[in-house]
């Protein structure tokens, strides 16, 4: 099986700009086609590590992304999204390209994977305790995130949290962690030897980093886990780090409100959250220092200092 | 033209057992071909009636499986809400009659299965359509289309008020009271198709829930891909009408009378295309004297020659590896008017995503 | 009010068609997932034993009122107005409809 680091530039790009390439991001396989010299940058760093599959194989997911053509090739050159003949967004600068593909796979899963609870929240594990964070944009989630897999925990995923309902056990998918505005500097502060792609500024979001997925973390990617915890963080200047419990009720509503596909599964989804809930402490989590944060999960997951 | 043999979705359809012969290339290209005419959830269920579900390889499986899902909820949420506004119109007196979608899934028939759509379409008298409307909006439906103008396109030249939707729900509702507009070239009468309405089995129909008459569901299928030159979903519709004419093909009386209802209602050019072209694709079983009766209502041949061309063109699913096709509003009718009924993960993600995109397409096209 | 009183005017309440009741409770909490709408609740434990009765056989509201003494500690003076506005906060959401006996 092969990597992406072992393809080679030239080869990465030929893929791309020809029958696909077929990039393996933990249960899924994602037929990537792309004539944009950004995606190709950005998949050749920040999924080296990643399996690939032969060209015509079987792929759950087609993302093509192409800068447009004709006059808008040079003026305002813009990239566009499409999924089998339909285009779900409105293009973007083509600078924003990168970010871009980074949305488009998270939309992939979320609009598709039915097979799993698919919660819009962070999930990490470390020592066999599996921490699943929702959050809303802008409560820090990702920054605690990106600090916390800095610090020897393991990424199963950023973005998309992915409860097997067959069995209730976390899917990992690895990939890299968005970083926005403030963030950046300060997990580059705080993590000097992350991997973090370039900033793009003027997005609707901000300025938009990518900080890479541990290899380790990849190379794990087949490792299911348990959540234990259900943290809701929440960041404030100058707050002390304090956790405090939520009934099982209000966790149950408030991870379904974070949910992208609870009510299409209907009792279905009833019964893969209500065993979730069951099985897993509900928290709200505030803070203001990483390292106490850190500190809190660490022990959370018996993690002696 | 050459002729062009038939599409690996197209040959699914029509003979799902050639599922048994695809690797998972096939079921790759099988799938975005589905994926791409709408059609990904009606496979799922139609491989299951088949008994060839369980030996779909785990991969495509899954894909199915999802598709399944989403068909579930739609069937769910579409019977919540025939309900609420069969109670919302009670008062009226009115038989509910439903048309398309709706109506294949309330009365259970085969075409039903996994078949998505976004609105709930309803037949009522023309005089009755203000009563309507109010009723409705005592119950929490709202007009969209706010404009002067785009309330008096729709009352006036178009056969349906200005879609409504529910404040609370989301949900879309269209009020027709007739199925082509005034402007349309022919007017098949909407007081024999609300006569030939029949009750759906169970409580509902006891209640007053209707649809059309086999023929008038067979005809107005037609009616809706042969006159609304939309062919964004033609290849679905068009199975649609050769799901209808195959079911309702084994009542007594079906066949006998198509021909003659189809002039009753000025849709022999309709019938004749669809008859024509759902044998041809997917291989309807019209016994032959009504295929010969039909074409009686062919046109010339030089324009059957150029509509066959053109709806072959139309009703062929994109290759997968073809530029999209960046169309409009035609094509973005699913994102548009956004409601639980369409791929409702759409909606929830893209409210998700919606700070990080642009404004997306529904902000262009209002 | 008496009870006696309240039952003069109050009718029955049925839980609509053969949807089944999907919940789970944790103490207090009570999650439900309403099968005919697709929509979630979180309920109290009243809630769920008036809905449970309810799935059994229609129910006078009057009648309600005793089962929910008989297995909670509630306020007489207030338990008829109580009764009836938890009936009115489950009819609206589609939960239960109002049916005669």
């Amino acid at each position: 099986m092969s990597l992406v680091a072992d393809l080679g530039r030239a080869e990465l790009v030929r893929r791309l700009g020809g029958p696909g390439l077929l990039l393996r991001t933990g249960p899924f396989v994602s037929r990537i086609q792309s004539n944009i010299p950004l995606v190709a940058d950005g998949i050749g760093l920040m999924y080296r590590d990643n399996l690939i599959e032969e060209p015509g194989g079987f792929a759950d997911f087609q993302v093509r992304l192409r800068q447009s053509s004709g006059l808008r090739r040079w003026w305002h050159p813009q990239v566009r999204f499409d999924h089998d003949g339909r285009e779900p967004f409105a293009p973007l600068p083509v600078a924003q390209a990168w970010p871009m593909f980074e949305w488009v796979m998270n939309w992939c899963v979320s609009n598709r994977a039915h097979r799993y609870l698919i919660v819009h929240a962070a999930v990490i594990e470390r020592n066999g305790c599996a921490i699943i964070l929702p959050a809303p944009p802008g409560s820090g989630k990702s920054t605690l995130c990106a600090a916390l897999v800095c610090r020897g925990w393991r990424l199963l995923s950023d973005e998309l949290t992915l409860i097997r309902r067959s069995d209730g056990m976390l899917v990992p998918l690895a990939r890299p962690v968005s970083l926005k505005n403030a963030s950046i500097d300060v997990i580059r502060a705080f993590a000097p030897d992350a991997l973090l792609g370039p900033s793009v500024p003027g997005t609707n979001k901000g300025t938009i980093a990518h900080m890479k997925a541990p290899a380790t973390s990849v190379a794990q990617v087949g490792d299911v886990a348990r959540a234990r915890h259900i943290v809701f963080p929440r960041y404030e200047a100058g707050a002390a780090t304090t956790l405090t419990p939520m009934s099982k009720g209000q966790l149950f509503i408030r991870v379904a409100e974070n949910a992208f596909n609870y009510f299409v599964l209907g009792p279905a989804g009833f019964d893969c959250l209500a065993d979730l809930v069951e099985g897993a402490d509900g928290h709200e989590f505030c803070y203001s220092q990483l390292d106490e944060a850190i500190a809190l999960f660490d022990r959370l997951a018996g993690v002696t200092p | 033209m050459t002729a062009r043999a038939p599409s690996l979705l197209v040959e699914v359809l029509s003979a799902p057992g050639r599922v048994r012969l695809l690797d998972l290339p096939g079921w790759d290209r099988l799938l975005r071909q589905a994926n791409s005419a709408n059609v990904g959830a009606i496979l799922v269920f139609l491989l299951e009636e088949h008994g060839l579900l369980d030996d779909v390889p785990p991969q495509p499986r899954e894909h199915l499986e999802a598709a399944r899902i989403v068909a579930l909820r739609h069937r769910r949420l579409t019977g919540y809400e025939v309900e609420r506004i069969r109670s919302d119109l009670a008062q009226l007196g009115l038989p509910l009659i439903l048309l398309k979608g709706a109506a294949y899934a309330m009365a259970g028939l085969p075409s039903s299965r996994g078949r998505l759509f976004s609105d709930i379409d309803i037949l009522v008298p023309k005089d009755q359509l203000d009563d309507v409307e109010n009723a409705l909006m005592v119950h929490g439906w709202a007009s969209t289309h706010h404009d002067a103008y785009d309330q008096r396109y729709y009352r006036t030249w178009m056969h349906e008020l200005p879609p409504m939707v529910h404040l609370r729900r989301g949900n879309a509702i269209d009020v027709h009271h007739a199925i082509l507009p005034e402007t349309a070239p022919v007017r098949p009468d909407p007081t024999l198709l609300r006569a030939a309405a029949r009750p759906i089995p169970g409580d509902l129909g006891a209640l007053g829930v209707c649809t059309l008459s086999p023929h008038d569901m067979f005809l107005h299928s037609a009616v809706h891909l042969f006159f609304g030159g939309e062919f964004d979903q033609g290849l679905r519709d068009l199975f649609d009408m050769h799901r209808l004419a195959t079911h309702f093909g084994a009542e007594p009386g079906f066949w006998d009378g198509l021909v003659a209802r189809a002039v009753a209602l000025e849709l022999t050019r309709p019938m004749f295309y669809a008859l024509r072209h759902a044998s041809r694709t997917f291989g309807t079983p019209v016994p032959a004297s009504v295929m010969v009766a039909a074409e009686a209502f062919a046109p010339s041949r030089p324009v059957l020659a150029l509509m066959d061309a053109l709806f072959t063109r139309a009703l062929v699913p994109p290759h997968p590896d073809c530029v999209a096709r960046f169309d409009g509003a035609a094509h973005f009718a699913l994102y548009v008017r956004g409601n639980w009924l369409r791929m409702p993960m759409v909606l929830l993600t893209r409210h998700l995503f919606h700070k990080a995109f642009v404004s997306p397409r529904t902000a262009e096209a209002a | 009010m008496s009870l006696s009183t309240a039952s003069e005017h109050a009718g029955a309440w049925r839980r609509p068609g053969p949807a089944v009741l999907h919940y789970r409770q944790w103490q207090d909490d009570v999650v439900l997932f309403n099968e005919v709408s697709g929509a979630t609740h979180l309920l109290t434990p009243e809630a769920l034993v008036v809905l449970q009765h309810m799935d059994i056989t229609p129910t006078p509201e009057a009648a309600l009122a005793v089962i929910l003494r008989e297995h909670f500690e509630v306020d007489d003076a207030t338990l008829a107005h109580d009764v009836a506005e938890l009936l009115e906060q489950l009819s609206s959401l589609n939960l239960i409809e109002p049916c005669l006996l």
